[in-house]
């Protein structure tokens, strides 16, 4: 039976809680054989960290940008987003060369679009509208 | 007697012959002609009377006939007259349905040709608007410099 990433991230998770973290890190990789799985390990490492901050009652923030941001711009998007979601923040940035300029932050569901690419489709929105 | 040349017993003779013929004609003759004639005039009553009676029936038979080719005829005008108001009210249907019809057929095409207008316009909005984007998105890419991109960004955090 197929697991979701969801459930591979936490079982990876519980092995480092775990006394016995080998064993359940080797259940991990005997289910993921089993279920002829290992495509999905890329899903299931960005699931982890989603995984991890929960389990620390904290939310993961994936912030994308054009070039990669410097600390003193993270901690004010860190800051931002600690107001808005009333819990601690541990921020990932990924560049992304495509980007015009702007930012777009993925925090679980929520996508937080304010990159140029965004205003420009809702510029397409509205006007195809 | 004698002097009158009659003679007696010829005379009785005579007489007893004639009261003789005049009993058998009577026994043989008068009765059966006169029995045969009744019987011949109550035959010939008889068939006057079959024929008055055959000649009431006859006129009795024409007033029914008359009657029965009345009645006919009547009704047979009651089905013809039902049966042109059925095939009035059966093409009156069949007009009324017709009408629906075209109305429907009518409602639907300018349901169509709103719809692909409809589509017309938001297919030639969205390659306008595509067009539009894309020109924009190549000035804008191409025209930004890493500054300005840094400034965007800044922007950017600062809407958050």
């Amino acid at each position: 039976m197929k697991l979701t990433p969801k459930i591979y991230a936490l079982l990876l998770i519980e092995s480092l809680k775990s006394d016995q973290p080998e064993k359940i890190a080797s259940k991990f990789w005997y289910l993921l054989q089993k279920n002829g799985q290992y495509k999905d390990l890329a899903k299931i490492i960005n699931r982890l960290d989603q995984e991890y901050a929960s389990s620390l009652d904290m939310i993961l923030a994936d912030v994308y940008s054009a070039e990669v941001l410097d600390d003193e711009h993270l901690a004010e998007i860190k800051n931002k987003l600690e107001k808005r979601f009333a819990k601690k923040v541990i921020i990932k940035n990924i560049a992304k060369k495509r980007f015009i300029g702007g930012i777009v932050v993925k925090v679980n569901d929520v996508e937080i679009d304010l990159s140029i690419e965004g205003k420009i489709r809702q510029l397409r929105q509205s006007l195809s509208n | 007697m004698d002097a009158l040349g009659i003679d007696l017993k010829l005379l009785i003779a005579q007489a007893v012959n004639f009261l003789i013929l005049l009993f058998l004609l009577q026994r043989f003759a008068y009765k059966p002609i006169i029995k045969m004639l009744d019987e011949r005039r109550e035959k010939i009553e008889k068939g006057l009377s079959d024929a008055d009676k055959a000649k009431i029936e006859l006129s009795k038979a024409e007033e029914e006939s008359e009657r029965i080719r009345e009645k006919a005829f009547k009704e047979a005008n009651e089905i013809l007259e039902n049966a042109k108001k059925a095939s009035n009210l059966k093409a009156e249907e069949t007009i009324k349905k017709a009408a629906q019809q075209a109305d429907k057929i009518r409602s639907h095409a300018a349901e169509e040709a709103l719809l692909a207008k409809d589509k017309a316009m938001t297919s030639a909005k969205l390659e306008l608007s595509d067009l539009f984007v894309l020109g924009l998105q190549k000035i804008v890419g191409n025209e930004l410099d890493d500054k300005t991109k840094m400034e965007l960004t800044k922007k950017a955090i600062k809407e958050l």
